[in-house]
Protein backbone atom coordinates (compact mmCIF):
# COMPACT_ATOMS: atom_id res chain seq x y z
CA UNK A 1 0.00 0.00 0.00
CA UNK A 2 1.40 3.29 -1.21
CA UNK A 3 1.64 5.83 1.46
CA UNK A 4 2.92 9.41 2.77
CA UNK A 5 6.34 8.45 4.32
CA UNK A 6 8.37 11.57 4.95
CA UNK A 7 7.28 15.39 4.31
CA UNK A 8 9.98 18.50 4.18
CA UNK A 9 9.67 22.13 2.54
CA UNK A 10 11.89 25.08 1.35
CA UNK A 11 10.48 28.48 2.25
CA UNK A 12 12.50 31.46 0.76
CA UNK A 13 14.19 32.98 3.40
CA UNK A 14 13.15 36.82 2.13
CA UNK A 15 10.18 38.09 3.81
CA UNK A 16 8.15 40.44 2.04
CA UNK A 17 6.22 42.76 4.95
CA UNK A 18 2.53 43.13 4.56
CA UNK A 19 2.83 45.76 7.21
CA UNK A 20 4.60 47.82 4.43
CA UNK A 21 1.53 48.05 2.42
CA UNK A 22 -1.04 49.67 4.95
CA UNK A 23 -0.78 52.71 3.58
CA UNK A 24 -1.16 51.57 -0.38
CA UNK A 25 -3.95 49.66 -0.09
CA UNK A 26 -5.91 51.97 3.16
CA UNK A 27 -5.94 48.85 5.92
CA UNK A 28 -5.70 48.42 9.52
CA UNK A 29 -3.24 46.33 11.44
CA UNK A 30 -6.62 44.40 12.39
CA UNK A 31 -7.61 43.21 8.74
CA UNK A 32 -4.38 42.48 8.00
CA UNK A 33 -4.01 40.22 11.24
CA UNK A 34 -7.66 39.17 12.46
CA UNK A 35 -8.81 38.69 8.76
CA UNK A 36 -5.86 38.11 5.94
CA UNK A 37 -4.16 36.25 8.62
CA UNK A 38 -0.32 37.03 6.06
CA UNK A 39 1.96 39.21 7.75
CA UNK A 40 4.61 38.48 5.69
CA UNK A 41 5.49 36.57 2.55
CA UNK A 42 7.82 34.67 1.49
CA UNK A 43 9.51 35.29 -1.52
CA UNK A 44 12.16 33.36 -4.13
CA UNK A 45 14.76 35.09 -5.74
CA UNK A 46 14.60 36.53 -9.33
CA UNK A 47 16.78 34.06 -10.64
CA UNK A 48 14.87 31.14 -8.40
CA UNK A 49 12.82 29.20 -10.51
CA UNK A 50 10.37 26.42 -9.97
CA UNK A 51 12.64 23.72 -10.06
CA UNK A 52 14.92 25.22 -7.98
CA UNK A 53 12.64 25.39 -4.73
CA UNK A 54 11.49 22.16 -5.60
CA UNK A 55 15.61 21.14 -5.38
CA UNK A 56 15.51 23.18 -1.92
CA UNK A 57 12.67 21.12 -0.64
CA UNK A 58 14.33 17.27 -1.97
CA UNK A 59 17.83 18.41 -0.16
CA UNK A 60 15.69 19.20 2.92
CA UNK A 61 13.87 15.70 2.62
CA UNK A 62 17.76 14.07 2.27
CA UNK A 63 18.60 15.69 5.79
CA UNK A 64 15.42 14.50 7.61
CA UNK A 65 15.08 11.08 5.84
CA UNK A 66 17.54 8.40 4.29
CA UNK A 67 16.22 8.86 0.83
CA UNK A 68 18.77 8.52 -2.30
CA UNK A 69 18.09 10.30 -5.17
CA UNK A 70 18.49 6.67 -7.21
CA UNK A 71 16.06 4.85 -5.44
CA UNK A 72 13.45 7.51 -6.90
CA UNK A 73 10.88 5.69 -9.39
CA UNK A 74 8.38 8.75 -9.94
CA UNK A 75 9.04 12.26 -9.90
CA UNK A 76 5.76 14.63 -9.80
CA UNK A 77 5.74 18.29 -9.80
CA UNK A 78 2.51 19.81 -9.32
CA UNK A 79 2.28 23.69 -10.29
CA UNK A 80 0.70 26.39 -12.21
CA UNK A 81 3.89 28.63 -12.61
CA UNK A 82 6.70 26.23 -14.00
CA UNK A 83 10.16 26.82 -14.95
CA UNK A 84 10.16 28.84 -18.37
CA UNK A 85 6.21 28.33 -19.92
CA UNK A 86 6.37 24.44 -18.75
CA UNK A 87 8.05 23.11 -21.93
CA UNK A 88 9.72 20.88 -20.88
CA UNK A 89 7.90 20.08 -17.81
CA UNK A 90 9.51 20.88 -14.32
CA UNK A 91 9.75 17.36 -13.37
CA UNK A 92 11.65 16.67 -15.78
CA UNK A 93 14.25 19.69 -14.90
CA UNK A 94 14.18 18.58 -11.22
CA UNK A 95 14.94 15.24 -12.17
CA UNK A 96 17.88 16.48 -13.88
CA UNK A 97 18.69 18.57 -11.04
CA UNK A 98 19.07 16.16 -8.48
CA UNK A 99 20.40 13.37 -10.64
CA UNK A 100 17.59 11.04 -10.47
CA UNK A 101 18.20 7.18 -12.26
CA UNK A 102 17.21 7.30 -15.36
CA UNK A 103 14.28 4.83 -15.17
CA UNK A 104 12.67 7.01 -13.19
CA UNK A 105 8.89 8.66 -14.53
CA UNK A 106 8.69 12.65 -14.07
CA UNK A 107 5.37 14.43 -14.90
CA UNK A 108 3.48 17.42 -13.97
CA UNK A 109 0.05 17.95 -12.97
CA UNK A 110 -1.76 21.26 -13.45
CA UNK A 111 -3.82 22.06 -10.20
CA UNK A 112 -3.27 24.83 -7.71
CA UNK A 113 -5.01 24.91 -4.60
CA UNK A 114 -6.62 21.38 -4.74
CA UNK A 115 -3.83 20.31 -6.30
CA UNK A 116 -1.94 18.21 -3.34
CA UNK A 117 -5.00 16.43 -2.52
CA UNK A 118 -5.22 15.03 -6.84
CA UNK A 119 -1.62 14.81 -6.52
CA UNK A 120 -1.62 12.16 -3.89
CA UNK A 121 -4.30 10.29 -5.04
CA UNK A 122 -2.33 10.46 -9.33
CA UNK A 123 0.89 9.42 -7.57
CA UNK A 124 -0.29 6.71 -5.40
CA UNK A 125 -2.53 5.23 -7.83
CA UNK A 126 0.09 5.20 -10.77
CA UNK A 127 3.01 4.18 -8.55
CA UNK A 128 0.61 1.27 -7.32
CA UNK A 129 -0.58 0.82 -11.02
CA UNK A 130 3.18 -0.31 -12.39
CA UNK A 131 4.76 -1.40 -8.92
CA UNK A 132 6.58 1.78 -8.16
CA UNK A 133 8.56 1.91 -4.74
CA UNK A 134 9.44 5.35 -3.94
CA UNK A 135 8.12 8.56 -5.75
CA UNK A 136 8.77 11.89 -5.05
CA UNK A 137 5.41 14.57 -5.16
CA UNK A 138 6.65 18.01 -5.23
CA UNK A 139 4.51 21.26 -4.74
CA UNK A 140 5.57 24.03 -6.11
CA UNK A 141 3.37 27.51 -7.20
CA UNK A 142 5.42 30.39 -6.53
CA UNK A 143 2.42 33.52 -7.34
CA UNK A 144 5.29 35.69 -6.94
CA UNK A 145 5.78 35.47 -11.00
CA UNK A 146 2.45 36.59 -11.60
CA UNK A 147 0.90 38.68 -8.46
CA UNK A 148 0.62 42.22 -9.09
CA UNK A 149 2.06 44.58 -6.55
CA UNK A 150 -0.58 47.09 -6.76
CA UNK A 151 -3.45 44.86 -6.38
CA UNK A 152 -5.17 44.76 -2.96
CA UNK A 153 -7.17 41.45 -3.68
CA UNK A 154 -4.16 39.19 -4.50
CA UNK A 155 -0.92 41.18 -3.42
CA UNK A 156 -1.34 40.68 0.16
CA UNK A 157 -1.91 37.07 0.23
CA UNK A 158 0.02 34.60 -1.51
CA UNK A 159 4.01 33.45 -0.64
CA UNK A 160 6.21 31.19 -2.26
CA UNK A 161 7.18 28.00 -0.85
CA UNK A 162 7.81 24.11 -1.91
CA UNK A 163 7.17 21.26 -0.69
CA UNK A 164 8.14 17.40 -1.62
CA UNK A 165 6.32 14.37 -0.05
CA UNK A 166 8.02 10.89 -0.08
CA UNK A 167 5.56 8.21 -1.23
CA UNK A 168 6.44 4.75 -0.13
CA UNK A 169 5.26 1.49 0.55
CA UNK A 170 5.93 2.18 4.23
CA UNK A 171 3.44 4.65 5.12
CA UNK A 172 3.18 6.68 8.03
CA UNK A 173 -0.31 8.04 6.81
CA UNK A 174 -2.05 6.00 4.25
CA UNK A 175 -4.90 8.04 2.14
CA UNK A 176 -8.32 6.99 1.91
CA UNK A 177 -11.88 8.29 1.44
CA UNK A 178 -10.57 11.15 -1.58
CA UNK A 179 -13.62 13.02 -3.05
CA UNK A 180 -13.38 15.78 -6.36
CA UNK A 181 -15.50 18.44 -7.57
CA UNK A 182 -15.11 21.01 -10.34
CA UNK A 183 -17.04 24.07 -11.13
CA UNK A 184 -15.40 25.21 -14.54
CA UNK A 185 -18.39 27.68 -15.16
CA UNK A 186 -16.89 30.17 -12.71
CA UNK A 187 -13.13 29.22 -13.97
CA UNK A 188 -13.02 33.55 -13.99
CA UNK A 189 -13.04 34.01 -10.27
CA UNK A 190 -9.65 33.29 -10.35
CA UNK A 191 -7.83 33.31 -13.72
CA UNK A 192 -4.05 34.33 -15.12
CA UNK A 193 -5.13 36.84 -17.77
CA UNK A 194 -2.14 38.78 -19.16
CA UNK A 195 0.31 36.99 -17.14
CA UNK A 196 -1.36 38.92 -14.07
CA UNK A 197 -3.64 37.16 -11.32
CA UNK A 198 -7.05 38.53 -11.34
CA UNK A 199 -9.20 37.16 -8.39
CA UNK A 200 -12.92 38.18 -7.50
CA UNK A 201 -12.80 37.64 -4.04
CA UNK A 202 -16.45 37.53 -3.08
CA UNK A 203 -16.66 34.43 -5.61
CA UNK A 204 -13.95 32.65 -4.30
CA UNK A 205 -15.18 32.94 -0.67
CA UNK A 206 -18.96 32.24 -1.68
CA UNK A 207 -17.47 29.11 -3.47
CA UNK A 208 -15.10 28.03 -0.57
CA UNK A 209 -18.00 28.62 2.34
CA UNK A 210 -20.90 26.25 -0.22
CA UNK A 211 -18.72 23.74 -1.50
CA UNK A 212 -16.00 22.48 0.38
CA UNK A 213 -18.14 21.95 4.19
CA UNK A 214 -20.45 19.08 2.21
CA UNK A 215 -17.83 17.59 0.58
CA UNK A 216 -16.32 17.10 4.42
CA UNK A 217 -19.62 15.94 5.68
CA UNK A 218 -19.50 13.79 2.75
CA UNK A 219 -15.92 11.71 3.01
CA UNK A 220 -16.34 11.82 7.16
CA UNK A 221 -19.66 10.24 6.76
CA UNK A 222 -18.29 7.65 4.02
CA UNK A 223 -15.66 7.03 6.55
CA UNK A 224 -18.26 5.91 8.88
CA UNK A 225 -17.27 8.64 11.32
CA UNK A 226 -18.48 11.84 12.33
CA UNK A 227 -16.98 15.19 12.23
CA UNK A 228 -16.00 14.95 16.19
CA UNK A 229 -14.15 11.65 15.27
CA UNK A 230 -11.71 13.27 13.39
CA UNK A 231 -8.39 14.44 15.20
CA UNK A 232 -7.09 17.37 12.79
CA UNK A 233 -8.42 19.05 9.77
CA UNK A 234 -5.96 20.86 7.69
CA UNK A 235 -7.72 22.76 5.08
CA UNK A 236 -6.01 25.22 2.75
CA UNK A 237 -4.55 28.40 3.90
CA UNK A 238 -7.16 30.67 1.47
CA UNK A 239 -6.80 33.55 3.91
CA UNK A 240 -7.64 33.16 7.82
CA UNK A 241 -10.90 34.65 7.49
CA UNK A 242 -11.88 31.43 4.97
CA UNK A 243 -10.26 28.95 7.58
CA UNK A 244 -11.90 30.62 10.65
CA UNK A 245 -15.11 30.65 8.48
CA UNK A 246 -15.20 27.11 7.50
CA UNK A 247 -14.33 25.93 10.52
CA UNK A 248 -17.34 28.38 12.16
CA UNK A 249 -20.12 26.71 9.72
CA UNK A 250 -18.71 23.27 9.99
CA UNK A 251 -18.46 23.91 14.23
CA UNK A 252 -15.30 22.44 14.64
CA UNK A 253 -12.82 22.79 17.19
CA UNK A 254 -10.40 25.26 16.73
CA UNK A 255 -7.44 23.46 17.85
CA UNK A 256 -8.31 20.97 15.44
CA UNK A 257 -7.67 23.55 12.33
CA UNK A 258 -4.43 24.76 12.70
CA UNK A 259 -3.34 27.80 10.18
CA UNK A 260 0.46 28.88 9.05
CA UNK A 261 -0.33 31.77 7.46
CA UNK A 262 1.02 34.90 9.58
CA UNK A 263 4.85 33.79 8.37
CA UNK A 264 4.11 32.11 4.60
CA UNK A 265 0.93 33.41 3.29
CA UNK A 266 -1.02 31.24 0.86
CA UNK A 267 0.99 29.26 -0.59
CA UNK A 268 -1.44 27.60 -3.06
CA UNK A 269 -0.95 23.76 -2.96
CA UNK A 270 1.91 23.81 -0.68
CA UNK A 271 -0.21 24.86 2.26
CA UNK A 272 -1.70 21.42 3.18
CA UNK A 273 1.92 19.91 2.63
CA UNK A 274 3.56 22.56 4.89
CA UNK A 275 1.23 21.71 7.82
CA UNK A 276 0.94 18.04 7.54
CA UNK A 277 4.77 18.03 8.14
CA UNK A 278 4.43 19.84 11.84
CA UNK A 279 1.81 16.46 12.53
CA UNK A 280 3.17 13.53 10.84
CA UNK A 281 5.07 12.68 13.55
CA UNK A 282 2.73 12.69 16.15
CA UNK A 283 0.90 9.73 16.39
CA UNK A 284 -2.17 10.99 18.48
CA UNK A 285 -3.27 12.15 15.03
CA UNK A 286 -4.76 9.35 13.45
CA UNK A 287 -7.25 10.34 11.59
CA UNK A 288 -6.85 13.58 9.59
CA UNK A 289 -8.83 15.36 7.00
CA UNK A 290 -7.40 17.15 3.80
CA UNK A 291 -8.92 19.92 1.70
CA UNK A 292 -7.72 21.82 -0.85
CA UNK A 293 -10.15 24.41 -3.04
CA UNK A 294 -9.50 27.36 -5.43
CA UNK A 295 -8.59 28.00 -9.13
CA UNK A 296 -10.45 26.15 -11.15
CA UNK A 297 -12.36 26.37 -9.93
CA UNK A 298 -11.59 22.75 -7.91
CA UNK A 299 -11.99 21.29 -5.13
CA UNK A 300 -10.87 17.90 -3.23
CA UNK A 301 -10.84 16.68 0.13
CA UNK A 302 -9.45 13.57 1.72
CA UNK A 303 -9.11 11.48 5.07
CA UNK A 304 -5.52 10.47 5.99
CA UNK A 305 -5.51 7.45 8.26
CA UNK A 306 -2.20 6.77 10.59
CA UNK A 307 -0.75 3.64 9.88
CA UNK B 1 -43.72 38.91 1.46
CA UNK B 2 -41.42 41.58 2.23
CA UNK B 3 -38.03 41.17 4.25
CA UNK B 4 -37.76 42.67 7.31
CA UNK B 5 -35.22 44.81 7.94
CA UNK B 6 -34.50 43.65 11.72
CA UNK B 7 -34.44 40.17 10.18
CA UNK B 8 -31.63 41.44 8.41
CA UNK B 9 -29.98 42.90 11.22
CA UNK B 10 -29.81 39.77 13.61
CA UNK B 11 -28.62 38.09 9.87
CA UNK B 12 -25.73 40.75 10.07
CA UNK B 13 -24.66 39.68 13.70
CA UNK B 14 -25.23 36.35 13.56
CA UNK B 15 -22.15 36.46 10.70
CA UNK B 16 -20.00 37.29 13.78
CA UNK B 17 -18.93 40.65 12.82
CA UNK B 18 -16.43 42.40 15.78
CA UNK B 19 -18.17 45.12 16.05
CA UNK B 20 -21.29 46.46 17.65
CA UNK B 21 -23.78 46.54 14.82
CA UNK B 22 -26.82 47.67 16.95
CA UNK B 23 -24.81 50.97 17.71
CA UNK B 24 -25.26 52.35 14.14
CA UNK B 25 -28.46 53.10 12.41
CA UNK B 26 -30.02 51.16 9.44
CA UNK B 27 -29.12 54.28 7.36
CA UNK B 28 -26.08 54.23 8.23
CA UNK B 29 -23.24 53.52 6.23
CA UNK B 30 -21.88 49.51 7.02
CA UNK B 31 -18.27 50.41 5.73
CA UNK B 32 -18.23 53.36 7.74
CA UNK B 33 -19.31 51.36 11.19
CA UNK B 34 -16.57 48.98 10.22
CA UNK B 35 -17.46 46.27 7.88
CA UNK B 36 -14.69 45.71 6.01
CA UNK B 37 -15.00 43.90 2.48
CA UNK B 38 -14.38 40.03 3.79
CA UNK B 39 -17.24 40.87 6.41
CA UNK B 40 -19.92 42.05 3.76
CA UNK B 41 -18.84 38.98 1.60
CA UNK B 42 -20.03 37.10 4.64
CA UNK B 43 -23.25 39.19 5.29
CA UNK B 44 -24.20 38.84 1.42
CA UNK B 45 -24.05 35.02 1.57
CA UNK B 46 -26.25 34.60 4.44
CA UNK B 47 -28.21 36.55 3.00
CA UNK B 48 -28.50 34.63 -0.56
CA UNK B 49 -28.44 31.33 1.33
CA UNK B 50 -31.51 32.47 3.61
CA UNK B 51 -33.68 34.46 1.16
CA UNK B 52 -32.84 31.99 -2.25
CA UNK B 53 -31.70 34.99 -4.11
CA UNK B 54 -28.48 36.16 -6.23
CA UNK B 55 -27.57 39.15 -5.05
CA UNK B 56 -25.18 40.89 -8.29
CA UNK B 57 -22.13 42.41 -8.08
CA UNK B 58 -23.23 45.09 -10.34
CA UNK B 59 -26.09 45.94 -7.99
CA UNK B 60 -23.89 46.05 -5.22
CA UNK B 61 -21.82 49.02 -5.67
CA UNK B 62 -24.17 51.51 -3.76
CA UNK B 63 -25.62 49.30 -1.39
CA UNK B 64 -24.10 50.80 1.99
CA UNK B 65 -26.55 50.19 4.67
CA UNK B 66 -29.31 47.63 6.65
CA UNK B 67 -31.91 49.84 4.22
CA UNK B 68 -30.36 50.08 1.22
CA UNK B 69 -29.43 46.05 1.43
CA UNK B 70 -33.36 45.41 2.64
CA UNK B 71 -34.42 47.39 -0.28
CA UNK B 72 -31.93 45.61 -2.44
CA UNK B 73 -33.04 42.39 -1.52
CA UNK B 74 -36.74 43.38 -1.95
CA UNK B 75 -36.11 44.09 -5.41
CA UNK B 76 -34.29 40.93 -6.08
CA UNK B 77 -37.20 38.70 -4.55
CA UNK B 78 -39.48 40.18 -6.33
CA UNK B 79 -37.52 39.67 -9.74
CA UNK B 80 -36.98 36.05 -8.43
CA UNK B 81 -40.70 35.49 -8.08
CA UNK B 82 -41.71 36.79 -11.42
Amino acid sequence: MIGIQAIASYIPSTRESNYLKKKQFDIKDNFLESKIGVLQKPRKADDEETSDMCVRAFEALTKKDNVQNNEIDCIIVCTQNPDGNGLPHTSAIVHGKIYGKDNCAAFDISLGCSGYIYSLSVASSFMAANALKKGLLFTADPYSKIVDPEDKNTSLLFGDAATVTLLSEEPVLKISNIAFGTRGKDYESLQRKGNRLQMNGRAIFNFSMTVVPPQIQKIVKSFNHGLDDIDLFVLHQGSKYIVDMLRRRMNLDINKVPTKLADCGNTISSSIPLILEDYLNRPEYKNIVISGFGVGLSWASAILNRV
Amino acid sequence: MKVDKAEVLQLIKDVGLTIDIDKFGYDASLQKAGVDSLDMANILLSIEEKYGVKLIDSELWRVDSINALVELLNRSKKSHNV
